[in-house]
C-alpha cells in the first residue's frame, strides 16, 4: 500500500496517546508500551516515552509537518496485521535524533517510521519497501560547519 | 556459523515452517525465497543494522531539550 502522509491528518495527536507496539523498536524489542505527547511550545516535535523506562525517551513528529514528497510504500504484511485499510486509519512518526546542540544537528529517520494504526493505537516501527530514496540521517537543522557535513 | 551448499531451487528448513530457498544466481547476485510466518519480519541485515543503529542514538538524544526546529517543508528526497 502506498501513502503520502502529506494531507493534514484528520486526527492529529493534540493529547496524550497510549501507544502499544507489540514487536517494540528495532534494536529494542522489549520497550513495547509508550506515551505519545505534545512537546509544549515546538510544535510539531512529540515525545514518545516508554511507560516503565521513562528514562528512554524519542522525539518524533508527523512527517507531513517536516517534509514535502516523503511517501511511504507499506508491506501487505504490516497493514494487514495492523489493520490498516486506507491513509486515514495510519498515524505516521518518525523519530528524530539530536547528535549536538551546538552547532545544532538534528536528523530525522525516514526509512524506519512508526506506524500506528488511529483507531486501535496499536504500530509497528517499519522498513519501508522503498527505503533506497531515503536515509536514517536526514538533516532537519545541521548548522555544522560544512566541512564536517557526511552527506 | 553453518554453512551449507545449496544448488538453485534448493532449500533447507528453519524448524518447522522457515523455508529458505536459492531461487536464482546471478554472478555474484543470489536471489534468496523466504517462507516464514507471517509474525516474523525480514530485513536486509544493512538496513537493520542502520535502524537500530538510529533507534539507539535516538534514545540516547530524547531527554535532551527539544530542538528549535525551522522547518520549510523541505524535500524528503533530492530532487532529481
Amino acid at each position: 500500500m502506498k501513502l503520502a502522509p502529506e494531507a493534514p491528518s484528520s486526527q492529529p495527536a493534540v493529547t496524550s496517546l497510549q501507544i502499544e507496539l507489540p514487536f517494540g523498536l528495532i534494536g529494542l524489542a522489549h520497550l513495547k508500551h509508550f506515551v505519545l505527547t505534545p512537546v509544549q511550545g515546538v510544535f510539531p516535535l512529540m515525545r514518545l516515552a516508554s511507560v516503565g523506562q521513562e528514562q528512554i525517551q524519542f522525539l518524533v513528529l508527523e512527517p507531513h509537518e517536516a517534509l514535502k514528497n516523503y511517501e511511504i510504500e507499506l508491506r501487505d504484511e504490516d497493514t494487514d496485521s495492523l489493520g490498516i485499510s486506507a491513509p486515514d486509519d495510519c498515524l505516521v512518526i518518525n523519530i528524530v535524533t539530536i547528535h549536538s546542540e551546538s552547532p545544532q544537528y538534528v536528523t530525522i529517520n525516514l526509512i524506519g517510521p512508526i506506524v500506528i494504526n488511529r483507531h486501535t493505537l496499536v504500530g509497528k516501527q517499519v522498513i519501508l519497501e522503498n527505503s533506497e530514496h531515503y536515509s536514517t540521517t536526514h538533516a532537519l537543522v545541521d548548522d555544522r560547519p560544512s566541512a564536517s557535513r557526511s552527506s | 556459523m553453518l554453512i551449507l551448499t545449496r544448488k538453485v531451487n534448493e532449500s533447507i528448513m528453519i524448524g518447522d515452517d522457515i523455508e529458505i530457498r536459492v531461487a536464482r544466481i546471478d554472478n555474484d547476485l543470489v536471489k534468496i525465497g523466504i517462507e516464514a510466518p507471517r509474525h516474523l519480519t525480514i530485513y536486509r541485515n544493512e538496513v537493520y543494522r542502520q535502524i537500530k543503529e538510529s533507534n539507539l542514538t535516538a534514545a540516547r538524544s530524547g531527554t535532551l531539550p527539544p530542538p528549535k526546529l525551522n522547518l520549510g517543508n523541505q524535500p524528503a528526497k533530492p530532487q532529481t
